[in-house]
């Protein structure tokens, strides 16, 4: 059955108005959208087998997650301060995506918008704010007020509380902030879950819920300026909360505080059943012991305290030289939080100890017994070649005293136990502390490689160890601020990205960007990596940080571009559009497009409104910078461009325009029997000053083979048409319009077309991918697409092509232009061969 | 230089937001959700006989399953043909449980007559007490349930709400010339689905 398109058209659009779109529940699609989306951000996706595979797969996961669990140490001691009562606080949050939910008090319904929040301002009227990020969003919150808030983080990045309100940044989890004079008296019974254990938290009348941090199989790190704690049923976990302490708790926590009352009573914490040191009288505070070596006092040693704080913040390691006849130390400076101190003596490997946590009001004792270590011989070798690789950097990671152990040995400031490989690839390291060893190699050109001993005896000697170092690659980028200007000198670290400790230490390589922001960070082991921009905007305080993430998969021989290009703040377009008169114009398309954004698709910045009846506009969400201004009117007319313009930083812009200039009309006639074609094209074509050509505007035939292009500006222009299917040959006309002509005509008599196959190949070889043109018998190029290119097979079919005499050129790869004349006639198919010759 | 906006395939996009959703994205999941569900939904439920119990059982089923074989996705096919070919392995499984539900059943008041009209959509005009009729109506869902998303919309924007080619490429993120061409794929992909339907149902050769 033969096809009518005029017919089918006019059936399709009677029968589409019979369309009763089926909608489903909107209550199943949000759930099911819900669970959709919790479930991709639950579930740790397989490594997607196509190259193609995002830069950021998998580790991402493992960040979110990484992050959540180990930057919980911001969390400071004036989180719990009180104050007066907020009434109101104003919150600015910056959210990419994500869920923002307030109530006015712990009985109110919550209020929750969802997604979306580039800017959202919240007015809180009531004690609570709760924010919730997806995984891998991160948001900026900052809560004004007069007065300090407690903040209780589910996961942070990063958190700054105090008497400017709140600062966080989040990712991965949630953000509850109350005015603590607000908090209410729970009585009775709270129940909560705890890293999949329900525990039961009953509460005093002379107490306060001060926080619930409500993150299931998450450890977090809180602390309590005061308080009581009785815990039916024991926490797993739970290594301390004392008054004033700072704990570890596994899951969601709850901590109690006595009313302002009876603040000063609460004296301790009980834990489970497990006793607690009494601390109010304790008179000594902080980590003392001594050192010895076969029950013998070493005079000269040096004691390394290392706080477990996670990344992005970097514990600086707080070492005491010590000289003392009886082997003492006493550390009596460390902050309350929680340590491992390392005993470092010549002579002797490192001595370590357990966890510590330093806890306000008391004194632990630590003693350590030194030993002579282990010795591991072994080799360094290029994993693709078996050559022995020298001087390669040899650091054991178990014995290290900090956390973050740079590739670089410069960065590593002596906490690092390390040796260096021969000149053959050998090496020989001696007084390795006993018990588990992991050793880290790395070299210049090579990517680090690990092995792990396991568990080293005494005295042991362990031979044969061999480490083989791969290919590396490269992570590049540029840091920009909110204004499109270059962040000099900005520090970059890129990490390994074994965020769950399987290793002792952090591997990471730091740079310094230059002026332009521009940074390199070179030799990386193949693989996953995050990077971490550490700019002025990172950090918050004093040795607290929240730096932007990044992620990248390190590709040997390959660079791997990060970039941290803030985001710009979005403006407001609006004005009011007027004929020449003066007239508002209403229902007008207003089109913007970034300069130089050709293809109006939703990530190149395009957007777009209607006039309203009185000619006025508005466009939310655009980015300062110049833009390219398109009006469509109604009907089959589309894409006139109008002018350039620039959205300022400053301010909501106000751009009102008046569109003068020709209403140019015509007819596009089929030459064979002068019948109208209907959906012809005819674009429009202005030459700017220089004689360059650009695309001004496009309009489409009716079904009387009418047009109208309005407004055209004045100047000289060429005027292309065509017909969509191909079967007319297109025709073209310059015009120069001159100031104050209101209207002006151009019809077409398009000539049935031919067809011209070209056919790229050097020698016998197709070339794909070779940009081709053609020029008509006047000598000018004619466009059929914005770039037409030969396919795989080094072809490129062309029709609708106007009978007559053409040049067809062929560019390649390497700029090598090859030309050719062909003849078209009428619906014939002709053949233009293009052959750059073989190699 | 030429502006005029270029014709680009946009497969490889269902990639991208494959591997972003593979990485946990969350924003790519609502991606996907948002513009596949309404569409799958509807093709479900041309298929369960409007049963929206069994329909929303189905939807929900093929997303679970849509997200365990995500990483077998290759682009070959457009998500939406992915995502209902997933959902016709489920209907197939719920129909050897349950009495078949073939789309005959779905709309069994048709009449040959009608069908037999209905089936020249593409040659013929057709005449007012056809248009009339309930059957046509179900027919016109259910074609359009057959068709990608981005033909849904085009057709809805030109035929529905008068839209230019320029105003449906902005809501498709396409250039006009795409867009174009896409509108003329939509239309002979309408009445190539609209025809076969009515032939299938009413027994026309």
């Amino acid at each position: 059955m033969k096809r009518d398109f005029e017919v089918l058209d006019r059936n399709l659009a009677l029968l589409m108005k019979l369309w009763e779109p089926v909608v489903a529940r909107g209550e199943f699609r949000t759930r099911v959208e819900r669970e959709f989306v919790a479930a991709v951000a639950r579930r740790r996706m397989r490594a997607v087998p196509s190259e193609r595979r995002s830069a950021f797969a998998s580790p991402f996961l493992r960040v979110a997650a990484a992050a959540a669990v180990l930057l919980c140490a911001l969390f400071a001691w004036n989180s719990f301060s009180g104050g007066p009562e907020i009434v109101v606080a104003t919150v600015e949050s910056i959210l990419e995506r994500g869920q923002v939910a307030s109530r006015d008090a712990r009985d109110g319904e919550w209020r929750a918008s969802e997604g979306g929040f580039e800017a959202a301002a919240l007015e809180m009227s009531g004690d609570f704010l709760e924010l919730h990020t997806p995984a891998d969003a991160f948001a900026r919150v900052v809560a004004a007020g007069a007065e300090p808030w407690s903040v209780f983080p589910a996961s942070h990045v990063a958190l700054e509380c105090g008497a400017d309100g709140v600062v966080a940044q989040l990712h991965d989890g949630g953000l509850i902030a109350q005015a603590p004079a607000r908090v209410r008296t729970v009585e009775g019974e709270l129940v909560a879950r705890t890293g999949g254990a329900r525990v039961a938290f009953e509460l005093p009348d002379d107490e306060r819920l001060l926080a619930l941090a409500p993150r299931a199989e998450r450890w977090i790190h809180v602390s309590a300026r005061a308080g009581s704690l009785e815990l039916r049923g024991r926490e797993r976990g739970v290594l301390a909360l004392e008054r004033a302490a700072d704990a570890w708790l596994a899951g969601g926590v709850a901590l109690l505080a006595p009313t302002e009352a009876g603040a000063d009573e609460a004296e301790r914490t009980e834990v489970g059943n497990e006793s607690a040191e009494p601390t109010a009288q304790a008179p000594a505070y902080g980590l003392f012991g001594r050192v010895s070596f076969e029950n013998a006092p070493i005079e000269r040693f040096r004691v390394v305290a290392l706080q477990q704080v996670n990344l992005p913040q970097r514990a600086e390691p707080q070492p005491i030289d010590c000289a003392d006849p009886d082997g003492r130390f006493e550390l009596a400076t460390l902050l309350p939080g929680t340590y491992r101190l390392f005993v470092v003596a010549e002579g002797f490997a490192v001595a370590k100890s357990e966890l510590l946590v330093v806890v306000p009001g008391s004194a632990q004792r630590v003693d350590f017994e030194l030993e002579r270590g282990s010795t591991v011989f072994g080799s360094v070798l290029d994993a693709a070649t078996g050559v022995p690789v020298s001087g390669a950097y040899i650091v054991s990671e178990s014995d290290t005293q900090i956390a973050v152990l740079s590739l670089d040995v410069v960065d590593n400031e002596g906490f690092d136990r390390s040796v260096v490989a021969f000149g053959n690839g050998n090496f020989r390291f001696e007084r390795l502390a006993s018990g588990a060893q992991i050793l880290r190699a790395s070299a210049p050109g090579y990517g680090p490689a690990w092995v792990d001993l396991g568990a080293l005896e005494p005295g042991e000697e362990r031979r044969d160890v061999v480490f083989r170092l791969g290919r590396t690659g490269r992570i590049a980028g540029s840091v920009l601020d909110a204004a499109g200007l270059p962040v000099p000198e900005v520090v970059v670290i890129a990490s390994t990205a074994d965020f769950e400790r399987k290793r002792p230490c952090l591997t990471y390589r730091r740079v310094i960007g230059d002026m332009a922001g521009r940074y390199e960070l070179p030799d990386l082991g193949v693989g996953a990596w995050a990077v971490l921009n550490f700019g002025a905007a990172a950090k918050l305080r004093d040795n607290q940080y929240a730096p932007e993430f990044g992620l990248a998969t390190v590709r040997a021989g390959e660079v791997t571009t990060v970039n941290f290009h803030a985001k710009r703040p979005k403006k407001a377009l609006s004005g009011i559009v007027r004929d020449a008169s003066g007239a508002p114009l209403a229902d007008l398309m207003l089109m913007v497009a970034p300069k130089g954004a050709s293809d109006p698709s939703k990530d190149t910045g395009w957007n777009q409104t209607t006039t309203a009846a009185d000619g006025s506009y508005r466009l939310a969400d655009i980015e300062p910078g110049e833009y390219d201004l398109y009006i469509s009117w109604t009907g089959p007319v589309e894409l006139v461009f109008v002018e350039t313009f620039e959205v300022i930083t400053r301010g909501d812009a106000v751009h009102d325009m008046t569109l003068r200039g020709t209403t140019l009309s015509g007819r596009v006639l089929d030459g064979v029997h002068a019948r109208p074609i209907e959906s012809a094209v005819l674009v429009l074509y202005s030459f700017d000053s220089n004689g360059v050509r650009n695309f001004t505007g496009k309009v489409l035939t009716d079904a009387e083979g009418r047009y109208t292009l309005r407004p055209v500006p004045d100047g000289r222009h060429q005027v292309l048409a065509y017909s969509t299917d191909g079967t007319y040959g297109q025709e073209w006309a310059e015009i120069t319009l001159r100031e104050g002509v209101v209207t002006g005509t151009l019809d077409f008599t398009l000539q049935l077309g031919g067809m011209i196959l070209v056919r790229v190949r050097a020698g016998a070889e197709p070339v794909a991918g070779a940009s081709v043109q053609f020029f008509d018998e006047r000598g000018v190029e004619v466009q059929f697409s914005a770039r037409n290119a030969t396919d795989a097979s080094g072809t490129s079919l062309l029709v609708g092509i106007k009978p007559g005499r053409w040049r067809v050129s062929a560019t390649d790869a390497s700029g090598r232009t090859i030309a050719t004349e062909v003849d078209i006639s009428d619906g014939a198919r002709a053949l233009a061969e293009l052959d750059f010759g073989g190699r | 230089m030429s502006q005029e906006p270029s014709v680009e395939p946009d497969r490889g996009g269902q990639l991208e937001l494959r591997d972003r959703i593979l990485a946990g994205d969350r924003e790519a999941a609502g991606e996907l959700f948002q513009t596949h569900f309404e569409g799958l939904y509807e093709f479900v439920h041309y298929r369960v006989a409007g049963d929206s119990v069994l329909a929303e059982d189905l939807v929900q089923d093929t997303f679970v399953v849509a997200l365990e074989g995500l990483s077998s996705f290759d682009g070959r096919s457009s998500l939406h043909t992915w995502l209902c070919g997933i959902a016709k392995n489920k209907l197939r499984e719920r129909r050897r449980k349950r009495k078949a539900l073939p789309l005959s059943d779905v709309l069994d008041e048709a009449s040959d007559d009608i069908d037999a009209v209905l089936a020249r959509v593409s040659s013929e005009p057709l005449p007012d007490w056809v248009l009339e009729r309930k059957e046509t109506r179900e027919l016109v869902g259910a074609t359009l349930s057959n068709l990608p998303p981005d033909y849904r919309r085009a057709l809805a924007g030109k035929y529905l709400k008068g839209e230019s080619v320029a105003q449906i490429s902005v809501a498709l993120a396409k250039s006009p010339k795409a867009t174009e061409s896409l509108l003329t794929r939509a239309r002979i992909a309408f009445a190539e689905v609209f025809e076969l339907l009515a032939k299938r149902r009413g027994g026309v050769d």
